[in-house]
């Protein structure tokens, strides 16, 4: 037994190279490359040495060994490396026979069998089995293909011609013929499992603790077979109970490990039995030596076929909740892959080493950046130089700190760099992860920009909108102030000072339609004076020009006093009496210099000056210069009041501001 | 109405008072309401230039100061130059905030006012 099991670990070792691809991915019926004629040779040579060693257990007859490992070693050989290895095998076997037992005859019919078995099995397994032991069903019709057609040809091929030249006693026909056919199917059976998986596996992609586990497995297998099979204890009835000790391994190696140490502890199990039986010990010890292997051979195949199916299944079923598993991991990279082409937020991911991984749409368009150019560089790059020292301290913080997210720069914002080197406001909340022992940050950024000019808006909106409405309550007050004094009565106090407070709402009503951007002038006189005038008594000319707020609130103020003057004293007291009001670029005729607004009375009685100035007077006279800044020139001629206003250009804006 | 107010307050007779403020009829109504409280009157000027002629003419004890003058002119320098000349400031701003230097240096008059508020204001012990 020492001889094929060693000759076959052998062979192992230096004739079959090592693949690399994982067991449960053998699809292809691809074989390591060796020149095919130096194959051949280590084919043969190997089937004859392990023929030889196996013939050394042959009782019954010279040519029939009830443990014949070749048959496996034939229908491996083939598996691997394809029919056309089928020379190599007939010669390993007529070499044998002929140096073995009968004729030249006999030996050619006999490797013969041998051949045409391995042949025919290897045959039947490509045509039935697409994918070799992958799975329960694979394994069993693989163990069926065993037990026929082949082995039963090369029994009969091979006993038949040994019979019919008279080298076999006819009457033992039935019993070599079993002993034949059983050594045939159990070297099948528990060599070509073992010799095509460990072929189909790599041992550079075993890690050190699988080869631990296995080292365990493989300890506890060689216990277990010295003391329950081997010829160095001595053999009791109660020790041969110890026979069913042997399942241990094998459904260790089956639920465990994979098909391939199931392959190697079922092999390494036979050996021990094989060897105990060898030493008549064991517990399949009978009077006939013959018997005891061919029960030994029944048990070893009992056991190592339903071991093998086993270990198929978990295999299959690993695989399949590996499938599940990249299938559900793919479609959660999917998902996850459309919502982060669909944010509205730049997505960024960094390393533990700060260098960004992954760099989504609205990152692309907020920085700038393709993410061919992006990834694998440092995140500085997204952020301007000063903060740059700043920015890793924080995330170094944040690294060591318990918070998994948080915001970042609550207080103050943190600053982008665009590509084109711009600098922009956002909002960013980072939070870290560990996967796989590695620390990945993911940080999401909004561009705030818009929102913060929004709010500068804002805040200036009000701002200047609470100083109005004080502006205006303190006009009112002032008004009211001095209302009283020039009435002097109370109705007139009364229609005075709603005049006045109208005055000035007419003209915040065409501001605020304008948004507050500024006025037409003809508008304004036309709104100020069309309650004390009508069609016939006034005409108002001039070019299209706006006025800013100020100078609107100005401009209507002074008209409302011109306009109730001449109404109670002036031209439009009388119906004879006319108003015009002019207006042009001044002084030369340039809105671009300002424009000169002229007041015109005629036709009304004849005017005399006032003996004192009353506050309508000052008003007119001096509120422009003083607000404005420009100038008033009231003249009270006889034939009817005139007034020239001169508003400087500042407060004519150009209509697109 | 500031001829409601009478006798006029003692101590204020005589006293030199700067208006500063560019809505011309607020200017002249504090100014009509400090001369009836017996004030001397300069103002009211609408900008930082027509202000500091005035202080040239005849420096002023008190000035009442609008933060925005003419055309959005600021007055917080004229603030300051006053402030370091002795002048006692008042502040009659629109503006709901100030800054925190001018409400340490200055008293606040918040618009619109009557006579009996800027009595009051006149009469705090300065800040």
């Amino acid at each position: 037994m020492r001889g094929w099991f060693g000759v076959l670990v052998t062979v192992l070792a230096h004739a079959l190279p090592v693949r690399v691809s994982h067991i449960s991915q053998v699809t292809s019926w691809s074989s390591p490359s060796l020149p095919p004629l130096l194959r051949g040779a280590v084919v043969a040579i190997s089937y004859f040495v392990i023929a030889k060693g196996s013939l050394t257990l042959a009782s019954l007859h010279p040519s029939a060994s009830p443990v014949w490992p070749p048959s496996g070693l034939a229908l491996a050989s083939l598996l691997l490396w394809g029919n056309g290895l089928w020379p190599a095998i007939a010669a390993g076997a007529f070499v044998t026979n002929v140096t073995t037992f009968g004729s030249l005859t006999t030996s050619a019919v006999i490797a013969g069998g041998n051949t045409l078995e391995a042949l025919l099995t290897a045959a039947l397994l490509k045509r039935l089995s697409a994918h070799l032991f992958e799975g329960p069903s694979e394994v069993v019709l693989f163990a069926i293909l065993t037990l026929v057609p082949g082995t039963m040809i090369s029994a009969t091929m091979g006993v038949g011609s040994l019979v019919l030249a008279g080298f076999a006693d006819p009457a033992k026909f039935s019993s070599i013929w079993l002993t034949w056919w059983l050594g045939d199917v159990g070297g099948q059976l528990l060599v070509t499992p073992f010799l095509v998986l460990w072929a189909k596996s790599s041992l550079k992609e075993v890690g050190r603790a699988e080869l631990q586990r296995l080292g365990l497995l493989l300890g506890a297998t060689i216990i277990i077979g010295i003391v329950a099979f081997s010829p160095l204890l001595h053999q009791t009835t109660a020790r041969s109970l110890l026979g069913f000790v042997a399942i241990g391994p094998l459904l260790w190696a089956a639920l465990r490990h994979n098909q391939r140490d199931t392959a190697t502890i079922a092999l390494m199990l036979s050996a021990f039995a094989i060897w105990g039986t060898l030493s008549d010990g064991g517990p399949f010890a009978r009077p006939n030596l013959n018997d005891s292997f061919l029960l030994t051979m029944a048990f070893v195949i009992s056991t190592a076929v339903p071991s093998l199916v086993l270990s198929a299944d978990v295999a299959a079923r690993q695989l399949s909740e590996e499938r599940h598993r990249v299938l559900v991991e793919r479609s959660s990279e999917a998902k996850l892959a459309g919502i982060l082409a669909i944010a509205g937020d730049a997505i960024v991911s960094i390393d533990a080493k700060h260098r960004i991984n992954l760099f989504n749409a609205a990152a692309e368009r907020m920085f700038g950046y393709s993410p061919s150019e992006i990834l694998g560089q440092p995140i500085d790059i997204l952020i301007p130089a000063r903060f740059h020292t700043a920015h890793k301290q924080h995330i170094e913080r944040f690294a060591s700190g318990p918070a998994i997210a948080r915001r970042m720069g609550e207080r103050q914002e943190v600053a982008g760099r665009r590509k084109n080197g711009e600098e922009f406001p956002t909002e960013a909340s980072i939070s870290k992860l560990d996967v796989g022992g590695e620390r990945f940050y993911t940080v999401v950024l909004r561009d705030v920009t818009e929102r913060k000019r929004a709010e500068k808006l804002q805040g200036q909106l009000v701002a200047e909108l609470d100083h109005r409405v004080k502006n205006v309550l303190a006009r009112v007050a002032a008004v009211a102030m001095y209302t009283g004094q020039d009435s002097s009565t109370k109705e007139e106090l009364l229609q005075n000072l709603e005049g006045r407070i109208q005055s000035l709402a007419d003209a915040h009503v065409l501001l605020s339609h304008s948004r507050w951007k500024g006025v037409g002038l003809a508008d304004l006189v036309r709104h100020q004076i069309a309650p004390y005038t009508n069609a016939g008594n006034t005409t108002n000319d001039g070019p299209e020009v706006m006025l800013t707020a100020g100078a609107t609130e100005a401009v209507a103020m002074v008209l409302y006093e011109l306009v109730t003057n001449a109404t109670k004293y002036g031209a439009l007291s009388t119906p004879q009496g006319r108003v015009s009001v002019t207006w042009s670029g001044g002084p030369n005729g340039r809105l671009s210099e300002g424009i000169v607004i002229k007041w015109q009375e005629i036709g009304g009685p004849l005017v005399t000056p006032p003996k004192r100035s009353g506050y309508g007077t000052n008003l007119i006279r001096r509120l422009i210069p003083h607000e404005i800044g420009g100038a008033v020139d009231l003249l009270f001629n006889a034939e009817g009041v005139s007034c020239t206003i001169t508003l400087p250009a500042a407060h004519l804006p150009t209509r697109d501001r | 109405m500031a001829a409601d107010i009478e006798p006029s307050p003692r101590g204020l007779r005589g006293v030199r008072a700067l208006v500063v403020e560019d809505t011309w009829m607020v200017g002249e109504a504090l100014r009509d309401i400090l001369e009836g409280l017996g004030l001397e009157v300069a103002g009211p000027a609408a900008s930082v230039s027509e202000a500091e002629r005035l202080i040239a003419q005849s420096p002023p004890a008190v000035a009442f100061i609008d933060i925005q003058l003419r055309n959005g002119e600021l007055a917080y320098g004229l603030i300051d130059a006053l402030h370091e000349r002795g002048i006692r400031i008042i502040v009659t701003s629109a503006f709901a905030v100030l800054s925190e230097r001018v409400e340490k240096i200055a008293s606040l008059l918040p618009n619109p006012y009557t006579a009996t508020k800027v009595l009051a204001t006149l009469r705090q012990p300065p800040s």
